[in-house]
């Protein structure tokens, strides 16, 4: 959960750096959040390109719990196998 | 009044296991197969398992037993006050002379015995607070990996996939194989709920199964599953049967979704919503900041008059252009921003060193300021008899005004950005007198530093030419 969490604050305190641009600010100061922002920016994206597609399917071993690489059945086979 | 000797002598005596064993042959079998119908009470659970209880209606009472082979078949518990039609045989117990119905089957009146168990079992967990919203767990926005615990091989399997590879392509799935119905499915699927929370990263489970009866959907109405849901620490979207299909399970759940297509859906919209918001708020971060930049150039344009400033303006021009492009590669490609923001701060310190107010107190200057820590610029930013301190290379020194002076001559001496500046002479004056900054046109170029009239205008034009310099050298 502390990661969902890290990534919504991060994505919380951009919006509050963009919100802080809309207003009337100097210039000094505009600079000062876009590159804050470029920095809360790219965190973000790390947060939502990190996850790759996989689906794996857990099995029980002797050895315990793991996952393997997992295939659904296509349409037929699934048709036959679930009547 | 006859004798008890004269009555025997015309009937025969029985004893009271010769009349009871008569009766037991005659109730019973009369009575090998009957149905009766009443209200239960004084139900008792025993610890072989056997139900005991009486049925009865307004003027009898009937003693009944159901023994545990024949409850266990029964989804219900059973309780006083419900209406059953029992199927059995009556059945006499010598020892204490008395007679009972044994139930092979019963079943409630009014209410399928389905329904009658789902209440029941949704009234006890009711009663123990396992339902109530305030156990409701957030379903987490962007799961790094999401468990799902249905049959491998059923529909329901690929509704899920499909629905979250169309909200999201990055999806990190864990499939928990279970049987999702018939004999110990509810033991697999609580045993798979507890199994995915031994897998690191699962940050959401979806519990699915496609449509089906009651009966198909009963492991998902058990008190093993629920309980399971209930207790999971991660939270749980429960997408069983059709939409009108209402199950234990259901109830238990973080979040209920109709179906196992609508669950996972439920899942990748946050993830699907979040990425949006995330370009949004990416788009307007360069947007805006271009928007004050544009505004700084049209205040630039307003002074243009100033000889000072021509020379400055087709530098702006340039830098405008080049932060467009910078825009524009920044929302393409905004990774590489990263490292150029860091490179420009490293710059930037290197440029505040060599012209930062902190080296120029070394050559002797100081910085005036008032005791909330105020830079004075002006004579009149102090009155007489107000404590200022100067800030040295190496400290400070808290004096006081004696005396005011403002000059009208607008002064050469260099200005330091925000900095009023002391030159070294005043230092050696007896009596630390403020030597004026120069000319004040307070009004003019609001949206910079301004520590004087014309300066204000250069400090303006050289800051906006300080970052376009500062960006053209690590383009």
């Amino acid at each position: 959960m502390s990661y969902a969490i890290d990534f919504e604050s991060t994505l919380a305190e951009l919006e509050k750096v963009v919100n802080e641009l809309d207003g009337d600010i100097k210039l000094e100061r505009a600079l000062e959040l876009f590159e804050q922002g470029v920095k809360l920016s790219s965190a973000c994206e790390i947060f939502l390109k990190s996850a790759e597609q996989k689906v794996e399917i857990l099995r029980r071993t002797a050895r315990g719990l793991i996952t393997e690489q997992f295939e659904p059945a296509s349409e037929s086979e699934t048709a036959t196998a679930n009547r | 009044m006859q004798s008890p000797k004269n009555n025997s002598q015309l009937h025969p005596v029985l004893t009271v296991t010769q009349l009871t064993n008569q009766l037991r042959d005659t109730l019973e079998n009369a009575f090998q197969q009957v149905y009766v119908v009443g209200e239960v009470s004084n139900a008792k659970v025993y610890p072989s398992g056997h139900w005991y209880f009486s049925l009865k209606d307004k003027d009898s009472t009937l003693s009944c037993v159901c023994f545990k082979s024949a409850n266990s078949m029964l989804k219900f518990r059973l309780e006083d006050g419900l209406m059953m039609v029992a199927r059995g045989k009556m059945n006499v117990y010598p020892p204490k002379g008395t007679y009972q119905l044994v139930a092979a089957h019963l079943e409630p009146v009014g209410v399928g015995e389905w329904q009658l168990a789902f209440d029941q079992l949704r009234n006890k967990l009711e009663r123990e607070g396992l339902l109530h919203p305030d156990k409701k767990q957030p379903i987490p926005i962007l799961p790094r990996r999401i468990g799902v615990v249905t049959s491998p091989v059923g529909a329901a399997i690929r509704d899920v996939l499909s629905a979250l590879y169309r909200r999201n392509k990055n999806v990190n799935v864990v499939v928990a194989p279970v049987k999702v119905q018939g004999e110990g499915s509810a033991e697999e699927i609580a045993a798979a709920i507890d199994h995915l929370h031994r897998i690191p990263n699962i940050d959401v489970i979806i519990v699915a199964r496609g449509g089906g009866s009651i009966e198909d959907l009963w492991a998902f109405n058990t008190e093993v599953v629920a309980r399971a849901v209930a207790d999971s620490a991660i939270p749980i979207i429960s997408g069983v049967g059709h939409e009108t299909d209402t199950t234990i399970c259901d109830l238990a759940a973080d979040l209920r979704a109709p179906t196992p297509t609508a669950a996972a859906e439920l899942v990748a919209k946050g993830s699907a919503e979040i990425q949006e918001k995330w370009n949004f708020l990416n788009r307007q971060l360069g947007l805006r900041t271009q928007a004050h930049l544009s505004e700084a150039r049209a205040r630039l344009e307003r002074l243009k008059p100033l000889h000072v400033l021509l020379r400055y303006s087709e530098q702006l021009k340039r830098s405008r252009q080049k932060i467009n492009f910078l825009r524009e590669r920044m929302d393409r490609n905004i990774s590489h921003s990263i490292d150029r923001a860091q490179r420009r701060w490293r710059q930037r310190d290197e440029k505040l060193k060599v012209l930062g107010p902190l080296n120029v107190l070394g050559r002797g200057f100081a910085i005036l300021t008032d005791m909330n820590g105020h830079i004075i610029r002006d004579p009149l930013d102090v009155r007489e008899g107000d404590a200022v301190s100067a800030l040295l290379k190496s400290g400070e020194l808290y004096l006081r005004v004696e005396a005011r002076k403002t000059t009208d001559e607008p002064d050469n001496e260099e200005v330091f950005g925000d900095s009023a500046i002391l030159p070294p002479s005043i230092e050696q004056d007896s009596t630390p007198t403020i030597v004026p900054p120069p000319s004040i046109e307070q009004d003019s170029a609001p949206i910079l530093p301004t520590p004087g009239g014309k300066d204000s205008a250069r400090t303006l034009a050289e800051d906006v030419v300080e970052y376009t310099q500062l960006t053209i050298i690590q383009e």
